[in-house]
């Protein structure tokens, strides 16, 4: 799957959140959207999926427009949305939680299935039958990661999965990451927290008040001084590819 | 008017008749599809009650048709007027949505109420029992029981059916998280209006049930806020599922036979208090 954003301009009703923003995605390829608190990484992936969509400009999945779809298109298109906290459906318990995913998008076929699931994730088999709303907040990660898997889908857009991660799971989410790009997934990582981001990807977008300021790999935002500061990123950190 | 009022009033008062719990019972279940299943709680049910009402009353007056055929035209126009609507009232969410519906339910009411057309100089469209062209002969008492029981039954199956169909697996979700729900790929818009016309179908035969019982008909009768009140009070009392809106009616019907045989002419203000208490209640547990 190639995705193309094309000019987004998102508003909350009078508020002008996204003025203008363009990114690419390759298929199989791991990009970073970068940006301070605020910037507007949320809204800019609320839009691709249609969740808060875009006044103008265009969201093409394999060229197909789907800036005015509802969300359920782009998620059965492929494009699987991670959205940021505990967001998962906590009356119900883990594996009602993927069993609503799979069959939310019955055409979807591949590789992976619940069992797969939890085979990659251990954890999230033993507490296959709690309810999702009492799980840790790593646990609720690693769901939040396999129910959009059992879509099977082409792309995922993660936002902000290291928010209030212990650095422990923060590690084992980088394995998690390294897996789907073997997987040849398509990888959006929004991020406040640049060095995670930085490490698991190789190229990526600075927003900035809902415009991309920045684009470039990550060789470049770490020589640029200006970029970093930016960031909030102080010094360069131990490089992990 | 105000003798279609009374009678109105009467006929919904009748403490502790089994017809009154019957209704409740499906009422409850019309109100559980929107707001306790998909989430949307909704303050102007009532509007499918009056539609179907109406469009019962109007087939057997206008058409001459039997109740029995009446009567389920009724409530497809109810679930018809429900698929026309809800599209657009389901764009808003909680308190927002309360408002919406009430305002839907109060401007339906208005546009009836002036409607030239619909009943004589007197604004009361009467169903005829006597005569010649009486379309149906009226059931007796045990006869609208049985009819109230035989919705009632319906509704409660149907709703069973659903929570375990894949609508139903989406309209848990969507109370959950709709946003995540569609993010997942379930259809969250169809979803919902789905279930709003389908309580408006029960609704919406209550209504012309109801409407044959009483005969002379007016906005004021067919419309009552109250009934909007008690389809809510219902399940916040007894809860949401397949069963909590049975005991919700039984709940309320006893509340209100009791208070009625003590102080019926506090009857309203009293059971409204008491729902309101309820409702304060249950929300704080
Ligand atoms: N539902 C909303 N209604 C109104 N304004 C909003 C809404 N959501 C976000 N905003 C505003 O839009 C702007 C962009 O917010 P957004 O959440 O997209 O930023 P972000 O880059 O994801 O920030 P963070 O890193 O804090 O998650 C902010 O100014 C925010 O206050
Ligand atoms: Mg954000």
């Amino acid at each position: 799957m190639r995705l193309v954003v094309e000019g987004l301009h998102t508003y909350y009703g009078a508020s002008h959140v996204l003025q203008g923003a363009s990114l690419v995605v390759e298929p199989g390829e791991a990009v970073a959207l970068l940006g301070r608190n605020g910037a507007g990484k949320t809204t800019l992936m609320r839009s691709i999926v249609g969740l808060t969509p875009a006044r103008s400009g265009s969201v093409l999945v394999d060229g197909r427009d789907l800036r005015r779809a509802p969300p359920y298109r782009s998620a059965r298109l492929g494009l699987a949305f991670v959205p940021s906290g505990r967001r998962v459906f906590s009356s119900l318990s883990v594996a009602e939680n993927l069993e609503v995913a799979r069959r939310s998008c019955p055409r979807r076929r591949g590789p992976w299935t619940l069992k797969r699931v939890y085979e990659v994730f251990p954890k999230l088999a033993e507490v296959r039958t709690r309810r999702a709303g009492h799980l840790s907040g790593g646990e609720q990660q690693m769901l939040k990661i396999g129910r959009a898997l059992v879509t099977n889908p082409e792309m995922v857009l993660l936002d902000e999965p290291t928010e209030g991660l212990a650095p422990a799971v923060v590690e084992e989410l980088g394995q998690w990451l390294g897996l789907l790009t073997r997987e040849n997934l398509g990888i959006l990582l929004a991020e406040q927290s640049a060095a995670f981001a930085l490490a698991h990807t190789a190229r990526g977008y600075l927003l900035e008040k809902g415009r991309m300021r920045f684009e470039g790999t990550m060789e470049e935002i770490w020589d640029s001084a200006e970029l970093r500061s930016a960031l909030g990123v102080a010094e360069h950190p131990n490089r992990t590819r | 008017m105000a003798v279609a009022i009374g009678a109105g009033a009467l006929a919904l008062a009748r403490p502790g008749s089994l017809d009154t719990l019957l209704l409740y019972a499906v009422l409850a279940q019309s109100w559980n599809l929107i707001g306790g299943l998909a989430g949307y709680a909704s303050f102007g049910q009532v509007v499918f009650f009056g539609v179907g009402g109406y469009l019962t009353a109007l087939a057997m007056v206008r058409l001459g048709l039997s109740f029995y055929l009446a009567m389920p035209l009724g409530g497809l126009g109810a679930a018809l007027f429900g698929l026309a609507v809800g599209d657009l009232v389901l764009r808003v969410r909680g308190l927002y949505f309360a408002v919406a519906t009430l305002v839907l339910a109060g401007a339906t009411k208005a546009v009836l109420s002036s409607w030239p057309g619909l009943a004589g100089p007197s604004g009361v469209l009467t169903i005829t029992t006597v005569g010649l062209h009486q379309p149906t002969a009226r059931p007796g008492p045990l006869g609208f029981d049985a009819v109230y029981l035989a919705l009632a039954a319906v509704s409660t199956a149907g709703v069973s059916v659903l929570v375990r169909s894949r609508l139903g697996d989406s309209l848990a979700v969507i109370r959950d998280d709709e946003d995540l729900a569609g993010a997942l790929g379930i259809a969250v818009r169809p979803a919902k209006v789905a279930a709003f016309s389908l309580s408006g179908a029960l609704a919406g035969l209550a209504g012309g049930v109801y409407a044959f019982q009483v005969t002379a008909l007016s906005p004021a009768v067919l419309f009552a806020p109250l009934l909007s009140v008690v389809m809510v009070a219902a399940v916040v009392a007894g809860g949401a599922g397949v069963l909590g809106p049975l005991r919700g009616a039984v709940l309320l019907w006893l509340l209100s036979a009791g208070v009625g045989s003590l102080a019926p002419e506090l009857r309203d203000v009293l059971v409204a208090s008491l729902i309101v208490a309820v409702v304060l209640v249950e929300e704080g547990r």
